[in-house]
């Protein structure tokens, strides 16, 4: 067992834990944070997609020891972000998510291209989504739900990192 | 509309629809057609092309030194029997790009495979050809250990 | 699926981590992003006793920036490449190739060292670091020695890192500002594994010019003869085709089956033709 401080979501939280654990599961199994999502525990689905030290991570692939001294952020987080706010917004009118199993990694992952400034097409949306796998929507209203929230981001805050 | 349609014609309407459809899924496999033997001082030419299911729908000409024998279709196989000559083997193709066109010099009883690959959704470091929508089609010769098998289990569309 | 029982040790030096690696009483790992080996036992393909992290070893996130080449440390990740956050050797052609590497929340953890380590003959980096003449920097209890990145790979995934060693950084030789470069990566969805890979440098102030072929069933294969046709000529597509085969069918530990024989050829010609367009 190792033990590991680690900030989730703006909170300090302490833990004892056995190496083989995931991040994903750490949250999902020690944290009760179930918004994080497994699909296929190698990497390639997307789903089980977070925020470590603001950048997105494959949870599944992130063993939770390793994250000593790091800040996890999940989809149960994001209170108060502007970009969140708006692709939670954009995602709902655009009826971009049904069983919303892949949505909330696929809102950290929107995020993470809006503020790095990679979707300014559609080209460049579903380019940036590729490691994020839908079964249900089709990706149609998801990139709608997308350009929507990065073109109004761009409005509201030209000068925005 | 339904209301003036008589139900019987409805009804077969649909039936046709549906054996249309089935008609086109119901080509054998090459492999369990009996091809006849080369013609006596011809060659023989095969033509064969996988089948995804995210691939171009497309099915553009065939041309040996520009006339058009035949039509690629997605998944399918046929062959034509030729004079033996060379020829130069390509496919229509919107897109250009560099290894599109097979040279092959035909000597008669010879029997030769060529494949037609499409690479529209194969992506380049600019990730820009599946967006261009643009149908780029390749024919490449395959040597016949490579290609029997594959041709073996594609529907078979006839030859000549 | 989830991955097996396993120690786990986060040594504070490079010194104090290639100790561990040599005094493991079990099966031993170092894992730095862990985006390759995590995969690998979460399926159970692999089940090591020891995990050594290297990941935050400031030995190996440095980077150095001298005259004529830019060191990397092992544990820089692709996103860094990718971002710019990091000196770039090859104006620009190191962070569109990292660019193209699956995709960003694996960037932000996996490293180049890592790539170089396992050498899965699709990757990106293996081919790459070979087209730029880098050198790799191996660190063991024997102390450092440094390899050609086009020698380290020599199978697929086999490398000539020995077992009580752990890749300390990799060094790349900086290209002139009038180097031209060409990268092609074929594969049916972004950032997977390519199908096929071709990258060709071509820097004639410093007399360099090198083809190289990845995802070619082996360790990154260095077209000899194209490479000198890129120099010398004649550049005709022809001429291109007929050497680019001729270097695939000349490579003794391979064979190419005709579809990925052409395809490589593809590939190859259309990153030649962006250095001499």
């Amino acid at each position: 067992m190792t033990a590991i401080r680690v900030r989730i979501n703006g909170s300090e939280v302490a833990d004892d834990l056995p190496p083989r654990l995931s991040l994903a599961d750490f949250l999902r199994e020690r944290r009760n944070l179930t918004g994080t999502h497994l699909g296929c525990e190698h990497g390639v689905c997307g789903a089980c997609t977070v925020l470590v030290d603001g950048e997105p991570v494959r949870s599944c692939l992130t063993l939770a020891v390793a994250c000593d001294e790091r800040a996890v952020e999940t989809i149960e987080g994001f209170g108060g972000d502007p970009v969140m706010a708006a692709l939670r917004r954009t995602f709902h009118q655009n009826h971009a998510l049904q069983c919303g199993f892949c949505t909330p990694a696929m809102l950290i992952t929107a995020r993470d291209l809006i503020l790095r400034r990679r979707a300014g097409s559609e080209g460049e949306i579903r380019d940036g989504l590729a490691g994020n796998l839908c079964r249900c929507t089709g990706y149609t209203n998801i990139v709608t739900a997308i350009a929507e929230a990065a073109k109004e981001i761009g409005k509201e805050a030209p000068n925005a990192q | 509309m339904l209301r003036d349609l008589s139900v019987n014609r409805w009804r077969r309407a649909a039936a046709g629809l549906l054996l249309a459809a089935a008609s086109c899924a119901q080509l054998p496999p090459t492999s369990s057609v009996a091809i006849p033997s080369i013609p006596a001082g011809a060659a023989r030419l095969w033509f064969y092309r996988d089948y995804e299911p995210y691939e171009t729908l497309a099915r553009p000409y065939v041309r040996l030194n520009e006339q058009i024998v035949g039509i690629s279709e997605p998944g399918g196989a046929f062959y034509r029997d030729v004079a033996p000559a060379h020829y130069s083997i390509r496919v229509d193709s919107a897109g250009r790009d560099f290894n599109q066109v097979a040279d092959a010099e035909l000597a008669a009883g010879q029997e030769a495979y060529a494949k037609v690959v499409s690479l529209r959704s194969w992506l380049d470091d600019d990730n820009c050809i599946l967006w261009s929508g643009c149908d780029t089609f390749y024919v490449w010769l395959i040597r016949p250990e490579e290609a029997r098998p594959a041709i073996g289990k594609s529907p078979f569309y006839g030859g000549d | 699926m989830k991955a097996p029982a396993v120690d786990y040790m986060r040594p504070r030096t490079l010194t104090e981590a290639v100790d561990l690696l040599a005094h493991a009483s079990v099966e031993a790992r170092v894992i730095a992003g862990g985006q390759s080996l995590l995969a690998m036992m979460n399926l159970r393909l692999a089940s090591p006793g020891l995990l050594i992290d290297i990941a935050r070893l400031p030995e190996l996130l440095t980077v150095a920036d001298d005259a004529d080449a830019v060191t990397l440390g092992a544990c820089v990740t692709h996103a860094a490449i990718e971002d710019g956050r990091v000196a770039d050797p090859s104006h620009g052609l190191m962070p569109r190739i990292a660019a193209t590497l699956g995709y960003r929340a694996i960037r932000t953890r996996g490293t180049i060292g890592g790539s170089l380590a396992l050498s899965d003959p699709a990757a990106e980096w293996p081919a790459v670091l070979a087209a730029l003449d880098a050198e790799v920097i191996l660190y063991g209890s024997s102390g450092r020695r440094s390899l050609k990145c086009s020698e380290f790979t020599t199978g697929i995934f086999q490398t000539k890192l020995a077992d009580n060693e752990i890749i300390e950084r990799a060094r790349v030789p900086k290209l002139s500002a009038d180097a031209r470069c060409g990268y092609v990566k074929l594969c049916r969805k972004s950032g997977e594994f390519a199908d096929a890979l071709a990258v060709v440098v071509a820097d004639p102030r410093r007399g360099y010019w090198r083809v190289v072929c990845g995802a070619a069933n082996g360790a990154p294969l260095v077209l000899g003869d194209t490479s000198r046709l890129v120099v010398e000529g004649p550049r005709d597509p022809d001429a291109l085709r007929s050497a680019i085969g001729s270097d695939l069918d000349h490579a003794s530990d391979r064979h190419f089956d005709d579809f990925h024989r052409n395809l490589h050829i593809v590939a190859a010609m259309r990153a030649v033709q962006q250095v001499l367009a």
